[in-house]
């Protein structure tokens, strides 16, 4: 079956993300040491495997510049796409992560804000909805850090 | 007597229970679109850590056996399959509910999963032992041509592109890289961090892949709606004993044909449904009626999806390669569970192994029932809003990302895989052959360099020895099959932008 990518701009700007992570990989293989015992050591296997995405990379590329012209134009969805919405999935959640990570909020606290802030924009702040998500969020808060600590002996942060 | 032993366990009361709790979370969260099984099993593995390893394995296997089988629910009365494997059930199921018969198209579905499991089970029975024996004679050689094969298969046969699923499959590979090096305690590609010498670990790459990515998908298609279409109180879901015996050459092709491609390493449940879907379509008196409502083609569609869900037990068991990627989830709790899939299984496990095959089939079994009686009810539920499931079901990956060793630096992991696998889905990069290739790297890495060792640094074995030679010339034919293929269909069909 062929490639019937969403858009070769897409393509090319992944496969060029690859290849320069592929460069990254086989910069960071030269700190590995030579091997002792056998011929091919450890920094044979991601380098080589980094030659080959950057091979692929190259020829996925190839052929999404000759598939631009002949790219036709894009079936209309039945309903509308919400992108910012995708990166609020994103934000929130390392939000959330962040305030335990650096240990400002315990898990019950950043747990309560961050369902009701993220329902709060996925619903765009209809009030009904954010009387749910408050209840969902205490619930989960609450009842959660008992679940996971007390019962399946879950160390949350605190 | 191994199977009657077994069986026996299978039916006692806690065994029983963690694979009813699996089977009927499995079909709940199948039958939600956006949702499938496995995000469900790889939320609930950190959860399974205090557990038997069989009842966790039980449970974790109920769970792929009920999502499989939940997604017809949505797939027929909204036209929005819950899991990807119940793509083709829409084309039939969706218009015979329309015409006034959901009733009969859940039955229809429901029975042919039933029947598909409980063959591919037989099957799974039948083969697993005397496979398992046979793998027994693989070297480190064998190993390597192997998952080589592998994931040539799923690259050149997953939807899309060959190149795409290889670089998938590559990528996969890669991110299995950084950390410790087991074979020789080498560190690689940490960049200085310390948190990277453990690498980037199972189950916040699969959390990241099967979950996150799947929730920023959600959100952004938040506005997708199914047509939903009701059921009436007095519907029948209960298929009638005629109307199977129909179909019995139909359900018995395509259950061969689910088990047979579920063997294949690496390959999902969508793929056995389309080929089985194709074939009953070939061998139909009818043809032309498939894709409006036709009861054959509910019928393969599921009883191949379901079939396919043993048929991948078959090398995960035998080989400890994943028949799926969901089966890379159940090799992860298994690992996990300090159990390691693969030739010595049924000696160092033997009681676990028999027990996760006789609860196979007690799991369709008990799938079935559930799916007959809740079905209806099931149905009211499927459009459930997802602006309060996104932050919850991110709240459980996070618990399920960091409880396993307590940091957060896994939790990371999942945000940013979840990112990855959100570009690659949308660019569409097979997410398949991504789960595989991080999931066989370390088996490849390890036999490649042991094989070396023995060979001093020689590649010859491929060719020499003849099981090594078998996968080799399989990989290569299909490689260079999959590609001319591709680049002829490139020749002729014009790309095209779709949805």
């Amino acid at each position: 079956m062929p490639s019937q990518s969403r858009s070769p701009i897409l393509d090319l700007s992944i496969c060029g993300v690859l290849v320069g992570l592929s460069v990254f990989i086989i910069w960071g293989t030269k700190d590995i040491p030579p091997p002792f015992f056998d011929p091919v050591g450890s920094a044979a296997f991601p380098k080589y495997a980094a030659y080959i995405i950057i091979a692929l990379a190259l020829a996925i590329g190839v052929r999404a510049i000759f598939s631009i012209k002949t790219t036709h134009k894009e079936t209309k969805k039945p309903y509308k796409e919400e992108p910012l919405l995708a990166l609020y999935v994103v934000v929130v959640p390392s939000l959330y992560v962040l305030t335990m990570n650096l240990g400002w909020l315990s898990f019950r606290a950043a747990t309560i804000l961050f369902i009701i802030l993220l329902s709060a924009l996925l619903s765009k702040f209809d009030k009904r909805s954010m009387i749910v998500s408050a209840i969902v969020a205490l619930v989960f808060g609450i009842g959660g850090q008992y679940l996971f600590t007390e019962v399946f002996y879950i160390d949350l942060p605190q | 007597m191994e199977f009657f032993n077994a069986l026996q366990h299978v039916l006692s009361p806690y065994p029983f229970l963690w694979i009813f709790i699996g089977v009927a979370g499995g079909i709940f969260v199948g039958a939600i679109p956006g949702l499938g099984g496995g995000m469900l099993m790889a939320l609930t593995v950190p959860l399974t850590f205090s557990m038997d390893s069989t009842n966790a394995v039980l449970l974790l296997m109920g769970m792929h056996v009920g999502s499989v089988s939940g997604g017809l629910i949505s797939a027929t009365l909204l036209k929005m399959p819950g899991t990807p494997s119940a793509m083709m059930t829409t084309f039939d199921g969706h218009p015979m509910a329309k015409q006034g018969q959901p009733g009969k198209a859940l039955s229809l579905g429901i029975g042919a999963s039933l029947f598909g499991g409980i063959i591919s089970g037989v099957f799974l029975i039948a083969l697993a032992p005397p496979l398992s024996n046979f793998a027994h004679k693989f070297g480190p050689w064998e190993y390597v041509t192997m998952v080589m094969m592998a994931m040539v298969l799923i690259a050149s046969i997953s939807q899309g592109s060959m190149l795409k699923g290889l670089m998938a499959a590559m990528l996969g590979l890669m991110a299995a890289m950084p950390g410790l090096n087991e074979s020789d305690g080498q560190l690689r590609l940490t960049y200085g961090f310390d948190s990277m010498g453990d690498g980037f670990n199972l189950l916040p790459v699969l959390l990241g892949i099967f979950v996150m990515s799947q929730i920023i998908k959600d959100a952004l298609e938040i506005n997708k709606k199914g047509v939903g279409i009701a059921m009436s109180k007095t519907e029948r879901i209960f298929p009638k004993f005629g109307e199977w015996k129909r179909h019995t050459v139909n359900i018995a092709r395509s259950s061969c044909i689910g088990t047979w491609v579920g063997i294949l390493p690496g390959i999902g449940a969508s793929i056995s449904s389309m080929v089985a879907y194709g074939i009953a379509k070939t061998f139909s008196k009818n043809p032309k009626r498939f894709g409006t409502g036709h009861d054959e083609g509910i019928v393969a569609a599921e009883s191949a999806n379901n079939a396919n869900a043993g048929g991948a037990l078959i090398p995960l068991i035998t080989i400890g390669i994943p028949g799926a990627p969901v089966d890379a989830i159940l090799l992860g709790a298994m690992i996990m569970h300090q159990i390691q899939p693969g030739p010595l299984l049924f000696q160092t496990n033997g009681d676990l192994v028999w027990s996760l095959m006789t609860g196979y089939i007690v799991a369709n079994i008990v799938m079935f029932l559930i799916m007959v009686f809740s079905a209806r009810h099931l149905a009211k539920v499927v459009n459930i809003n997802r602006t309060y499931l996104i932050p919850v079901v991110f709240a459980f990956c996070l618990i399920g990302a960091y409880a396993p060793s307590n940091r957060m630096f896994d939790v990371w992991v999942v945000i940013g895989f979840g990112v990855v696998g959100y570009f690659l889905d949308r660019a569409r990069f097979p997410l398949g052959p991504f789960v595989i290739g991080y999931v066989l790297a370390g088996i490849m890495e390890a036999e490649l360099r042991s094989g070396l060792q023995m060979s001093e640094g020689s590649f010859g074995p491929m060719m020499t020895r003849p099981i090594a030679a078998t996968f080799t010339v399989i990989s290569i034919v299909f490689l260079v099959y999959s590609l001319v293929q591709e680049w002829r269909s490139r020749k002729t069909i014009p790309t095209t932008e779709s949805g």
